[in-house]
């Protein structure tokens, strides 16, 4: 009886796990749909508007770029050159060395000819002690904030402080920006007062080709681990972040690359020290802020600015960031659970809210789960064989259906491939992570999550190629 | 029995899934080819194109020779690509470039009759651009078109031909505009230069005006530099049942256009209690005062705002009171490194 039981326990599990995959999968498409429809209103929005010339110079607001920097000797000198090339009228640059052990600041001296500069601060966000503040001599528009190591957000923080601008961007260091993608970033405050913050999307550096601080050529990675990870950012973004923009439910901008109001973020309080995930804990912190006060505000995606970066292309690195990014979000969740399907909260407490605690967060373990109770039925003959293939098959086919949606989004309007075996080779991943990859990461997630649950803190490391070597052609 | 069904089911579902990711991919397939064909095929026919244009725009070539050389089928496409040279040409070459373009336009004009939005909005581009005085009167419509989107780009093409005739115009339809950035609205309102002034003049003054629309005219002002605004200015700047937003402008205006008949209304805003107003009074008082405005100023110093402060300390520096400021930093003040801030900034 009680064997009978635990079968019936399994099976019912059994279709759980296959109604979670069926759930995420299927909200992935809708918000493709969604996605699909925004992408191409977005695409004939910009012609209609000449969007290239809505930013002239008389009317730019002011950006800061805040550029936190943490023992990035390697790759920030390349950074800021980057930074110093952007084409928007009236911007500076803060590079934030968050208490860095290696060259970092030296080499920022050598480069740019830093000098001791008076700078009040505006705000009072919390943040460790600042040790020096620089200009650059031949770039006055670059400022280096020298401060004891406190973390992304502590340095982020910093930098806010010391901003004198209506908006600023926060970003990694080692993010390459796009020359336009600052004009493109903050043309929806010029369209939409109410705007608090904008997004921008990020691609993989990996395998292209970088010249003087500028991706001249794109290609894909030559490691599998960095393909991988192309495909994902391909579906995070074009699928995810342009569907849920499109529900008016945007619930995460990378920290590599979004622009906020200085103002609406110091009101709330800056970036919160106590989470990896600093970054999605202060946009959705930013929507309980404004909804409970009845502020008008939009919070939205951008698909059109593009920064790159550099992803992890090693197992371990891999597992840290993807360790780090689930205990940020199950920080969050935690933090903010008074929005679970909460009306107050609009589309992100009815809506993405939920989507991110039952999917993103619970996902890693019933799918885990799942594949454990797979084996052990398959083992115990409750179920058959092709009874499991059936169900695995499902979900299998459900996830490369997203992932072929992603790269007909990508076709669709941002084409950045141009070999074609690079677009081969998305079709070929789309397949081939449902092999292996996807279960690792699922896996580390799923460690992230209990890590969050037992506290544990800190980034982890990872380690840096640098621009030089990612590949070079004259 | 159940299990055979569940299977069915499955099986059910997964020939479905297929279906669909195979949808997927021939699609994106589709768009690859097709995106590569289209690229291939605008590069034949804009390698066709070049030299005839150029060589219209030089005053060699017959229109009649271009015109010739453009399919029907082809008119949108090469009505695009002319506006790309109107991005970088004015005078005689810019009129010749619309020459070129006015028997194409027919294709263009329907689209506004008869296109969704982004293709009406995306028209009205094109035509004010390439024609506005031929469909003036359209683009005065659309400025009032239920799609925010149209009556944009009717309002930036009606602004891109710098007749202030169409100034009432563009002004009537401000307040459809709520939700833009006003100095985007009023550098629209600007391309006139001077001849716009006095219009705009009289609706910053005019309280009957939505206020908004005397925002956005003030914007305007501070962009053209009206010296003839700087009373009204002064008028509203220290009117108390002003709206907020307003006065802070009027200031802005005053720091870029006043003159010493407005320094006593200026002077008295320093102790107002909202800290954006006493901070923009401050900024004009910079422009306006002298020696006479230190002591007044270096009472900000102390302001509960960092920003009233900051405002001060410039203020401080352009009045002759750098002496002030370093004084005060050399005594260990608390907001020394704003005041040597102030100092360094030009």
């Amino acid at each position: 009886m009680t064997v009978a039981l635990a079968w019936l326990v399994i099976h019912v599990f059994a279709w759980v796990v296959l109604a979670y995959f069926i759930a995420i999968n299927g909200i992935y498409l809708i918000t493709s749909g969604f996605a699909f429809f925004a992408l191409l209103r977005h695409a004939r929005r910009l012609k209609a508007l000449d969007a290239a010339q809505v930013l002239t110079a008389e009317i730019a607001p002011p950006v800061t770029m805040l550029a936190p920097a943490h023992n990035e000797a390697t790759t920030v000198v390349d950074s800021v050159r980057s930074l110093l090339t952007l084409v928007y009228p009236d911007y500076e640059i803060i590079v934030i060395n968050d208490g860095s052990t290696d060259e970092t600041l030296a080499r920022l001296h050598a480069a740019y000819a830093l000098r001791p500069a008076p700078r009040q601060a505006t705000a009072a966000l919390p943040a460790r002690k600042v040790r020096g503040i620089y200009r650059s001599a031949s770039h006055p528009q670059l400022w280096v904030i020298d401060k004891e190591n406190g973390g992304k957000a502590d340095a982020l923080n910093t930098g806010i402080n010391y901003c004198l601008t209506p908006l600023f961007c926060a970003m990694d260091a080692d993010s390459l920006l796009e020359r336009d993608a600052l004009t493109r970033i903050v043309r929806p405050f010029i369209e939409d007062t109410r705007v608090g913050a904008t997004g921008g999307i990020i691609r993989i550096v990996n395998g292209c080709t970088v010249r003087d601080g500028m991706v001249r050529a794109v290609e894909m990675p030559r490691r599998w681990l960095a393909r991988f990870q192309v495909m994902e950012y391909l579906r995070a973004f074009l699928s995810g972040r342009m569907g849920w923009d499109a529900l008016d439910a945007t619930f995460i901008i990378s920290g590599a690359f979004g622009v906020f109001r200085r103002e609406l973020v110091v009101a709330a309080g800056g970036y919160r020290r106590d989470t990896v995930g600093e970054d999605v804990e202060l946009v959705v912190r930013l929507h309980r802020y404004c909804r409970e006060r009845k502020i008008p505000y939009r919070i939205g995606f951008v698909p059109d600015p593009v920064a790159w970066t550099e992803c992890p292309d090693t197992f371990a690195g891999l597992r840290r960031q993807r360790d780090r990014w689930q205990r940020g979000l199950t920080e969050t969740l935690a933090r903010h659970r008074v929005m679970m399907f909460n009306p107050r909260y609009g589309s992100i407490g009815l809506l993405a809210y939920p989507y991110f605690y039952f999917l993103e967060m619970l996902g890693p373990v019933i799918e885990f789960l799942g594949y454990m109770v797979f084996i052990v039925s398959v083992i115990g003959g409750v179920v058959t064989p092709a009874y499991a293939l059936a169900f695995f098959l499902v979900a299998f086919v459900l996830g490369v259906a997203l992932s072929f949606a992603a790269i007909g989004l990508e076709e669709l309007t941002l084409r950045r491939y141009p070999r074609r075996r690079d677009v081969l080779m998305l079709f070929l991943l789309a397949v081939l992570e449902n092999f292996g990859y996807r279960q690792l990461v699922n896996f580390w997630r799923m460690q992230g999550m209990f890590s969050a649950l037992l506290r544990r803190k800190g980034w982890g490391k990872m380690t840096r190629r640098g621009f030089r070597i990612v590949k070079d052609t004259p | 029995m159940l299990h055979d069904r569940l299977l069915l089911v499955l099986a059910l579902a997964v020939t479905i899934l297929v279906g669909l990711a195979a949808v997927f991919a021939v699609a994106a397939i589709f768009l690859r080819l097709r995106n590569a064909r289209l690229a291939a095929r605008w590069a034949a026919l804009e390698a066709v194109w070049q030299p005839l244009v150029l060589d219209a725009l030089t005053g060699g070539g017959a229109p009649d020779a271009v015109a010739a050389a453009v399919a029907p089928a082809d008119a949108g496409r090469f009505v695009d690509y002319l506006m790309r040279f109107l991005q970088r040409l004015r005078g005689v070459e810019a009129q010749r470039v619309q020459a070129l373009a006015q028997p194409h336009l027919a294709l263009i004009e329907r689209r506004v009759r008869d296109g969704d939005v982004e293709q009406r909005a995306r028209a009205m581009h094109t035509l004010g651009l390439l024609a506005a005085s031929r469909y003036a009167g359209a683009l005065v419509d659309a400025l009032r078109d239920p799609s925010p989107l149209v009556a944009m780009t009717a309002a930036r093409a009606l602004a891109a031909t710098g007749e202030p005739r169409y100034l009432p115009e563009l002004l009537a339809a401000m307040p459809g505009f709520a939700l833009w950035q006003p100095r985007y609205l009023a550098a629209l309102l600007t391309r006139g230069r001077a001849a716009a002034g006095p219009r705009l003049r009289e609706c910053f003054s005019d309280e009957r005006q939505p206020i908004r629309t005397r925002l956005v005219a003030a914007e305007a002002l501070v962009m053209l530099h009206d010296f003839n605004a700087a009373d009204a200015a002064a008028a509203v700047a220290a009117a108390p049942a002003a709206d907020r937003e307003l006065r802070a402008v009027a200031l802005r205006l005053l720091a870029a256009v006043g003159t010493p008949r407005q320094h006593g209304p200026v002077a008295d805003l320093l102790a107002e209690s909202d800290a954006v107003l006493r901070g923009q009074a401050a900024a004009a008082l910079g422009a306006l005062g002298g020696a006479d405005d230190v002591p007044r100023l270096c009472q900000l110093l102390d302001d509960e705002s960092v920003w009233v402060a900051l405002q001060a300390a410039k203020a401080l520096a352009r009045c002759g009171g750098v002496g002030e400021l370093r004084r005060l930093a050399a005594a260990g003040h608390a907001r020394a490194d704003l005041f040597r801030q102030a100092e360094a900034e030009p």
